[in-house]
């Protein structure tokens, strides 16, 4: 019977459009998180999708150098001119050793020795956190390898030659012997690979490690670095693929093109999901407003009712049940759309050979669930202090 | 139920009410006494009312309600008030045009759930309404809703009875039965009633007549 006197003026034309409208945004914002996870969850180097890109830079190999024995190193002016290119965030530049060195590992009951190099770079450039990386003398010697190298054994040599796989873990647990010589002194060390890099395809020891080896065993002078790393914050601007080109560098341009690709996918998705916060917001700003004209429509009614006798908050409890069911109302539409959308977005990429999780992630659910509470708040508050400025005004 | 009014003037009457008028002068209105607010339009008999059913607040001067300053009345206490203390009859009678006879007097009647059905369908019976109660009120004449809104108003339990011109648009013959059941209602109820008429005092005996 009230719910007669002070729901029934409703305009269902304007109250669909918001309905629609809230629908729309909250689907969006909800849809295009979930097509982030999923494309997280297909990128390898997941980090890559929100790191910045880190790119090892050579100079190319030319048979001038093969012939005359010059070396390929980057002067320092170069390495400052290549910092002023737009969009490179920092350069380190690589060390390597000027020491002879080898190294030996126990390998099914025999010592192999094997030439060695080691190269360097500035701690920040890494991607793994390895244990007493921080070296001082007398101490174990800790070596990063590319996981390629890891790779390489397991799925090229040990395959082929009868030999077990290797686990990272495994290869980390076996103890190494690290000989280097040179100005006359040869000294043994202990050392163990302390982890596997995707980023810098290179041998690598701790830079206080090298600095102390080249000053003790060093044979020729610093001839500067060969390889620099550089840290892109923007792999789309083409103004570094188009330098590296230009000065006839060398580096891995195909990891700049899917970097190149993420950032592209990941400013897409941003946009989608400011459009469909927009819509949300807006459509929080429509209901604002409808409650506005339902609870002025029945201004007559409810200011009786008060005067009969009825407490604000009675009346303000029909409206409260209205927009509850208003929101379960949304929120099955979207739960409902979401989850057809998702099994055909599967189906789709199924089709294509991509595996991806078929369930849509916790993540979406709880920030659907956040601004849909949101969203009943804000209704919830607006409505009762309207309710209520009706009963304090006599 | 002990109502004081204590220097109340009312903002709109300021300096143009006369010497007898009860404005501005301290009163009490106790039950179970009946008071008749006698006096032509535009004097302020509706403008009493409301504030004893804090309507308005456009007034200087106190007013108290059993020692209580209603100044200081929350919305819960008027909302308390208006379920169990005060029950008024608008001039304006505020039916629900969309409803029926029945629905509005029922909003009243299962707000407090002091009166059965069949008491309600008694009074209705008694003022002969009890055929129109499933019609909208809309369609009906403004006699027939001036006793619907007075059965309404005495849905409820209440210590004082403020009724204003409930009779305006009644024949006499059903002047003289709503006066049975108002007093009726005010005896088994032990309270006092304030009616405001246009100067005539039909039925009832008034234990005081108010100037204003």
């Amino acid at each position: 019977m009230i719910k007669k006197l002070i729901l029934a003026k409703q305009s269902y034309l304007q109250l669909s459009i918001v309905m629609f409208g809230s629908l729309f945004g909250l689907l969006l914002v909800m849809a295009s998180l979930q097509f982030f996870l999923d494309f997280k969850q297909l990128i390898v180097n997941k980090e890559d999708l929100i790191s910045p890109q880190f790119l090892v830079v050579n100079k190319r190999v030319n048979i001038l150098n093969t012939l005359t024995g010059g070396k390929n190193t980057f002067t320092e002016s170069e390495i400052k001119a290549f910092e002023q290119v737009p969009s490179v965030e920092k350069i380190g530049s690589f060390k390597a050793n000027r020491f002879k060195a080898k190294a030996a590992f126990d390998f099914m009951g025999n010592s192999v020795y094997t030439d060695m190099f080691f190269e360097a770079v500035p701690d920040t450039f890494l991607d793994v956190k390895a244990d007493n990386w921080d070296w001082k003398e007398g101490q174990n010697v800790p070596i990063i390898l590319p996981v390629d190298y890891i790779n390489l054994y397991n799925f090229g040599f040990a395959p082929s030659q009868g030999l077990p796989q290797i686990s990272q873990g495994t290869a980390k647990m076996a103890p190494l012997k690290i000989k280097i010589s040179g100005q006359g002194k040869e000294v043994e060390l202990p050392g163990n690979i302390a982890g596997f890099t995707h980023r810098i395809n290179s041998i690598l020891v701790p830079e206080s490690f090298l600095d102390y080896a080249n000053a003790t065993y060093g044979d020729s002078e610093d001839a500067g670095s060969s390889r620099i790393v550089v840290v892109t914050n923007d792999p789309s601007n083409t103004a570094l693929s188009d330098y590296i080109k230009e000065r006839a560098y060398e580096t891995n341009l195909e990891l700049l093109k899917s970097g190149k690709l993420n950032s592209i996918l990941k400013i897409i998705l941003s946009v989608l999901l400011l459009i469909g916060s927009v819509i949300v917001l807006l459509s929080v700003l429509g209901f604002v407003q409808y409650s506005q004209l339902l609870v002025s429509n029945s201004r007559y009614e409810i200011k009786t009712l008060l005067h009969l006798g009825y407490h604000h908050l009675d009346i303000f409890k029909y409206y409260l049940r209205f927009y509850a069911i208003l929101s379960v109302v949304i929120a099955l539409f979207a739960v409902l759309m979401l989850w057809i959308g998702k099994f055909y977005f599967n189906q789709m990429m199924t089709a294509r050979g991509f595996e991806i999780d078929g369930a849509v992630d916790a993540w979406v659910w709880i920030t659907g669930t956040v601004m849909l509470c949101g969203f009943m708040v804000i209704n919830s508050v607006n409505l009762f202090r309207m309710v209520r400025r009706l009963a304090q005004a006599v | 139920m002990n109502i004081q009014l204590k220097q109340l003037i009312p903002n709109p009457l300021k300096g143009t009410y006369g010497e007898e008028s009860i404005w501005g002068k301290t009163a009490e209105l106790s039950s179970p006494s009946y008071y008749l607010v006698n006096a032509a339009s535009g004097k302020g008999k509706s403008t009493l009312l409301s504030y004893i059913y804090g309507l308005r607040k456009d007034f200087s001067g106190q007013l108290m309600m059993d020692e209580h300053d209603i100044a200081g009345f929350s919305l819960r206490d008027w909302s308390d008030v208006r379920k169990t203390k005060l029950a008024m009859m608008f001039q304006d009678l505020r039916l629900f045009d969309e409803l029926t006879a029945l629905e509005n007097i029922n909003i009243k009647r299962q707000l407090t759930n002091d009166v059965s059905m069949d008491e309600m369908m008694k009074m209705t019976d008694v003022l002969g309404v009890s055929e129109l109660l499933n019609r909208p009120v809309k369609f009906l004449s403004m006699g027939q809703q001036q006793r619907v809104a007075l059965v309404r108003t005495l849905m409820q339990p209440f210590e004082c009875l403020l009724l204003d011109e409930p009779f305006s648009h009644i024949d006499a013959k059903n002047i003289h039965k709503a006066e049975q059941l108002i007093d009726e209602a005010c005896k088994k109820n032990n309270a006092s009633l304030i009616l405001t008429s246009l100067g005539e005092s039909y039925g009832l005996h008034y234990n005081e007549t108010i100037a204003v």
